[in-house]
């Protein structure tokens, strides 16, 4: 049932404007401003908590996904997990990607700070282990 | 004093009776709305997720606290109300930023780029970066999605000159917003020399002339105005206004700032500028 606004009401609702009537907001309309300054504070805060970190060089560690690898024709798929260690993005990254028998250059077009992208490499030979070295980036 | 509404409390406007309830639920849907109409081609470039990832951290709080001001002043000519039952514009300037938070969030998730595999200092950063553009729709979704009443009404205490000035800042900004973060106006400086450069100038000026003087689209107030009682001088400076935000902009968003030579940052701001200036004349047309 509607209960129409009555002065009572009125009077701790709020201001007027012009002579026209103002209210508060509704349960709604709380749960929208809180919900936004949670939602604000969260952003703030993060970028925040992240500026008052040391600053770290850019660095990458590259782990295989050994459980992902498969073998298709003759050469076999690697999955590789790519992360930025750095406090920086860097953009066009060039590695190369050593393992006993071959080496590869790959190329990452922008990872940001604490990004892992993943990467496939088909090798001929199922790689034991693999080493990379960086060869390029560029930095803002 | 904390004031509030009940849910069904009737709310009478125009002699148009509603549920205070139902009325905040269209209010915050027409803000989400808002946002997409306006920032959603913006979301579906390279240009924004790359630049959140670059952008330094102090700069994109600094933005964001812009934001919150500007959506303030967009809110005093616009605003995601039809009519302005709610009094709280600072507030609102908060929801709106909030409904910006929440409509880049839903769109980069499903979009995938925004995942759970993210850091979560790069998903703040991509989200408190696309938000920007998307409260920006948010207040200012009355004027986008069909006008409300209480534009007009709060603006008629400003003085006119203020107002020349306020309408070209937010509608150059809300043009310049959906331009500026894309390598495009890098792009069109390769394919410009200076005398196109130039040229870009004075058409924008003219532009800004013929849009809001010449073309008369709505009645001028110049002779009520003290300071820019000229329709020239309106244009000259209504650029001049949109080269700032331009260069401001491209600052931001990293493409380049006057601490650098003069050949690298000026082009683009003034290639930026035409579109600017296009978005404060219609700025000042609305107000």
């Amino acid at each position: 049932m509607n209960d129409s606004i009555s002065t009572d009401a009125a009077s701790d609702i709020g201001s007027k404007t012009d002579g026209d009537q103002t209210y508060g907001p509704t349960i709604l309309g709380w749960a929208a401003r809180l919900l936004s300054l949670g939602l604000i504070a969260f952003l703030v805060g993060n970028i925040l908590w992240q500026i008052s970190l040391e600053d770290r060089d850019i660095g990458f560690t590259v782990a295989m996904e050994r459980d992902e690898i498969r073998q298709q024709g003759d050469q076999y798929l690697v999955p590789l997990k790519i992360t930025n260690d750095g406090s920086e993005a860097a953009r066009t990254v060039t590695l190369e990607i050593i393992t006993a028998e071959e080496i590869i250059d790959i190329e990452i077009l922008l990872i940001g700070q604490n990004e892992t992208v993943s990467y496939v490499i088909a090798l001929s030979e199922l790689p034991r282990s693999i080493e990379y070295r960086i060869i390029s980036y560029e930095t803002s | 004093m904390i004031s509030y509404t009940g849910w069904n409390t009737c709310v009478e406007h125009d002699g148009e009776k509603s549920t205070a309830g139902r009325i905040e639920l269209r209010d915050i849907a027409r803000g989400l709305a808002g946002a997409l109409f306006v920032s959603l081609p913006l979301l579906f470039t390279m240009e924004m997720w790359q630049i959140a990832r670059t952008m330094p951290d102090w700069v994109l709080i600094t933005f964001l606290a812009i934001t919150l001001v500007m959506n303030k002043l967009y809110l005093d000519f616009a605003g995601f109300r039809k009519w302005a039952w709610q009094s709280s514009k600072w507030w609102d300037a908060v929801v709106a930023l909030g409904i910006g938070i929440v409509a880049s969030a839903m769109t980069l998730f499903v979009t995938g780029s925004l995942h759970l595999g993210l850091d979560h200092y790069l998903m703040a950063k991509l989200v408190a970066l696309t938000s920007i553009p998307m409260s920006i729709g948010a207040a200012v979704a009355v004027n986008q999605l069909g006008s409300g009443d209480s534009s007009a009404f709060e603006a008629e205490g400003l003085k006119l000159d203020l107002k020349i000035i306020l309408g070209s800042l937010l509608g150059g900004i809300l043009f310049a917003m959906n331009i500026a973060p894309t390598i495009e106006p890098k792009v069109i400086v390769l394919q410009q020399n200076w005398s196109l450069i130039g040229g870009t100038m004075l058409l924008s000026i003219a532009i800004s002339y013929l849009t809001v003087s010449l073309a008369n689209l709505e009645n001028r107030d110049l002779q009520d105005r003290a300071i820019i009682t000229s329709e020239w001088f309106e244009a000259v400076l209504a650029y001049a206004i949109a080269f700032l935000i331009s260069m401001l902009l491209l600052w931001v968003f990293g493409y380049g700032t006057p601490l650098e030579p003069m050949e690298v940052w000026l082009p683009q701001a003034i290639t930026l500028s035409y579109a600017t200036t296009l978005g404060g004349a219609a700025g000042r047309l609305v107000l």
